[in-house]
């Protein structure tokens, strides 16, 4: 049982568990993540080393035990995991086994060092004195170091030694970083136990209550429906892709309960689901949009390329007989439009644009867009606060352990004979090397102000 | 005169300081040092002017945005980061001769930049996932915490150099003129512990990132995995020294192979392998 305690609570493993993690982390980087048995077999049947692909037979046998061994998941697989759960263990049995030592180091009882002990500390300076009383020089020493920045105590038996020290605690630092990693694996654990991450395509005009799970596609309820009013695609000058844009609607048991505008970057929350602006997908068909003015009535309709729709309330018949792109971008539609008494009429129009048109006295306007479907990244996870936090903890306990170390400074004084000095006795936890030049300087500085 | 001929001269200018610090190293003089240092200096400012031009001419082609945002934009912020890292540590220690194992990664990162076929140094404007202000301080985070690699790995090729020649006790020559090891230890030391921290925030940034974009904080692309990777390098590297028996050369050694991982995490997986960060490859 010792040894098992000891086993896990060696800094040893620790480093070997780490080499094994970030070793096995860097296949899953190489063998792309989550495709089918066939994909994998003509995957490594294409691979070539100095130029002979490995073929078929080889790629069947590297597929056979990639799939066997998880690697086409294996950031998900029962080995990875495990590697994690000792990472974990390690851990929590590493600091239960140094954090009393710690704390003992924290609060130890510093004023009552012997000279022994403190004869043998490396970094001391030795200021001499012509003032030979004791307790006057104890005094002045006192209003001295502490207007350096250093609070002192007093030891209540030695009347001729002073102590100060300088942030203690910081010897938590490394602890707080280890505590944030097990946080951010709680996190993460929450996140799997509790959300879902999905995915849904849904085309303009239409709604759903129901995504699919992106680990093995299953419906996932949301208990509200999402309906997608629009979608758009912005261009730059030069072509590229400038935003894609979602208009969303939340809809519970019918009624409308919140519209959103959602782009990549910014998404829209409800009940705890979050949807993503993650891609879109064109259709062949187009979104129209018709308004009579004289009566003031408004439809939209979802069109099909060359083919006739009729809208009775605007007593018009029309549909887009001819369209115009331009490297894959819609340029022009040419729409045909009647109502039955007079003849029809055929005129271009841009894509997004409201266009007015009349027949005899009456005026429309018309506005056609190319239909799409809105790609949905729906997810919830109530653990990523969690996460946050875990981050957070790390950065601090980072900067801790890091840029804080635990400085202590002991003053003795000295009388032997008609020679009367302080000595001073400083150690650190950490960065000597820094230490040693804030000691000697406090050291000029206090024999300056306590010689003048 | 517009950004990308002030980013062009910066090249040229990092150069001459990279003979610069060749003639200390190699000669000791006092005054090359001096003028080596206020030389590198001016470029710095230079190129700060540069870059800063070339975030004004973003906003004039009309879809302004920080100049962090392509392979080249990186490779430019790169080496400014270096040049301010190393004017900060020779300010601090006191030594120019750190100069020649540091200021010609700049020089490299420029280089590569302004002269590589497969680079595009156009300023463009930012694909819909880009457009984010996390976009900023993802990169400033990873980068200050590869330039402070890229310092640690500097000095361990110093340290090892200097160490080869002591342990042929000629401690003569122009080794001689460097810091003692334990020194560079301390440093290599505690750059790679600043380069950690940055890298640490840079990692969580991306997550943030990632999750305010696809509700996703980390999916393993390889791109993320790399980059964790090269972290757990550097923990471990940290851990290595807490267990006795490693000595400074060991972890000199860690500095360089670090670097290794820290140029694939940004440069190899871009074009060795393709991901969600596939934008450096344009
Ligand atoms: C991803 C995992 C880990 C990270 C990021 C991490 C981080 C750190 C950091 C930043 C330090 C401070 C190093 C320094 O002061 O130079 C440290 C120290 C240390 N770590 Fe870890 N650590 C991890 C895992 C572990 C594990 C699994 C153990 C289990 C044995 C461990 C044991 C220690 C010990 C004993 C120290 C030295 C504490 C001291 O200075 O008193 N670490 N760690």
């Amino acid at each position: 049982m010792n040894s098992l305690w000891n086993f896990f609570a060696s800094v040893r493993l620790a480093i070997v568990i780490l080499c094994i993690i970030a070793f096995t982390s860097i296949f899953g980087t190489l063998i792309p993540q989550g495709n089918s048995f066939e994909w994998y077999v003509n995957f490594f049947s294409h691979i070539s080393f100095s130029g002979t692909p490995l073929g078929p037979d080889t790629g069947q046998r590297f597929a056979v035990i990639t799939t066997l061994l998880d690697i086409d998941k294996m950031y998900s697989s029962w080995w990875y995991y495990l590697f994690l759960t000792i990472l974990i263990i390690n851990l929590i049995v590493c600091s239960i086994d140094r954090i009393p030592t710690v704390l003992k180091q924290i609060k130890m009882d510093n004023l009552s060092f012997t000279q022994a002990r403190l004869d043998k500390m490396k970094l001391n300076r030795q200021i001499s004195l012509q003032n030979t009383d004791t307790q006057s020089i104890m005094s002045s020493l006192e209003t001295i170091v502490s207007s350096l920045g250093w609070k002192t105590q007093k030891s209540p038996t030695n009347q001729a030694m002073l102590f100060s020290e300088k942030s203690p605690w910081s010897r938590m630092g490394v602890y707080i970083v280890h505590l944030s990693i097990l946080v951010i694996f709680a996190g993460a654990l929450i996140g799997n136990l509790l959300g879902f991450k999905a995915s849904v395509m849904l085309p303009e005009t239409r709604q759903t209550d129901i995504v699919y799970s992106t680990k093995d596609s299953s419906a996932v309820n949301l208990g509200f429906t999402v309906r997608c009013d629009s979608f758009t695609l912005e261009y730059y000058d030069n072509g590229m892709p400038k935003e894609y844009m979602s208009e969303l609607t939340v809809l519970e048991n019918g009624k409308e309960v919140k519209k959103a505008h959602i782009e990549v970057n910014k998404p829209l929350r409800y009940n705890g689901i979050t949807f993503y602006q993650a891609s879109y997908e064109p259709y062949q068909d187009f979104v129209v949009t018709l308004k009579d003015i004289q009566q003031s009535v408004t439809t939209k309709l979802l069109t099909p390329f060359q083919q006739q729709i009729k809208w009775p309330e605007g007593n018009l018949s029309y549909g887009v007989i001819n369209a115009d792109s331009i490297q894959n971008r819609l340029a022009r539609m040419k729409i045909w439009v009647s109502d039955s008494a007079n003849p029809p009429q055929t005129f271009w129009v841009k894509p997004n644009e409201e266009t007015p048109f009349q027949i005899n006295d009456k005026k429309y306007t018309i506005y056609v867009k190319q239909m799409f479907a809105t790609g949905l990244q729906v997810a919830q996870d109530p653990g990523v606060w969690v996460v946050y936090l875990g981050c957070l903890l790390m950065l601090v306990g980072l900067y801790v352990s890091f840029f804080m170390s635990h400085r202590k400074i002991w003053f003795v004084v000295k009388n032997s004979g008609s020679a009367t000095s302080i000595i001073m006795y400083g150690t650190t936890n950490k960065n000597k090397m820094g230490f040693t030049t804030v000691f000697q300087s406090l050291a000029d500085n206090i024999e300056q102000q306590i010689t003048a | 005169m517009d950004s990308s001929f002030i980013l062009g001269v910066t090249t040229l200018t990092y150069l001459f300081s990279t003979v610069l610090y060749l003639i200390v190293f190699l000669f000791k003089s006092n005054k090359v040092g001096v003028f080596a240092t206020w030389f590198t200096l001016a470029s710095f400012i230079f190129q700060t002017f540069g870059v800063c031009l070339r975030w004004y001419e973003s906003y004039k082609l009309g879809f302004g945005h920080a100049p962090l945002t392509n392979m080249y934009e990186s490779l430019v912020f790169f080496s400014w980061t270096i040049i301010a890292l190393y004017l900060y540590l020779e300010f601090k220690y006191k030594v120019r001769t750190l100069g020649i194992f540091i200021v010609p990664f700049a020089f490299l990162s420029m280089a590569y930049g302004s002269l590589a076929p497969e680079i595009n140094r156009d300023i463009s404007p930012l694909i819909p996932a880009l457009q984010s202000n996390w976009l900023i301080s993802h990169v400033v985070t990873c980068f200050i915490g590869y330039a402070a690699f890229a310092l640690a790995a500097g000095m361990g090729i110093m340290y090892l150099a200097k160490s080869a020649q002591s342990d042929n006790k000629k401690q003569s020559g122009l080794l001689a003129t460097l810091p003692e090891l334990p020194v560079i230890d301390d440093i290599i030391h505690k750059t790679m512990i600043f380069g950690f921290i940055w890298l640490s925030g840079g990692i969580i940034t991306g997550a943030v990132w990632a999750n305010s974009a696809w509700g996703t904080y980390w999916s393993w692309d390889p791109k993320e995995t790399w980059s964790l990777i090269t972290w757990f390098f550097y923990a471990i590297t940290l851990h290595a020294r807490y267990t006795r028996g490693l000595n400074g050369k060991v972890i000199a050694w860690l500095a360089v192979i670090g670097l290794i991982f820290v140029l694939f995490t940004y440069y190899g997986v871009n074009f060795l392998l393709s991901g969600l960060h596939s934008y450096g490859s344009q």
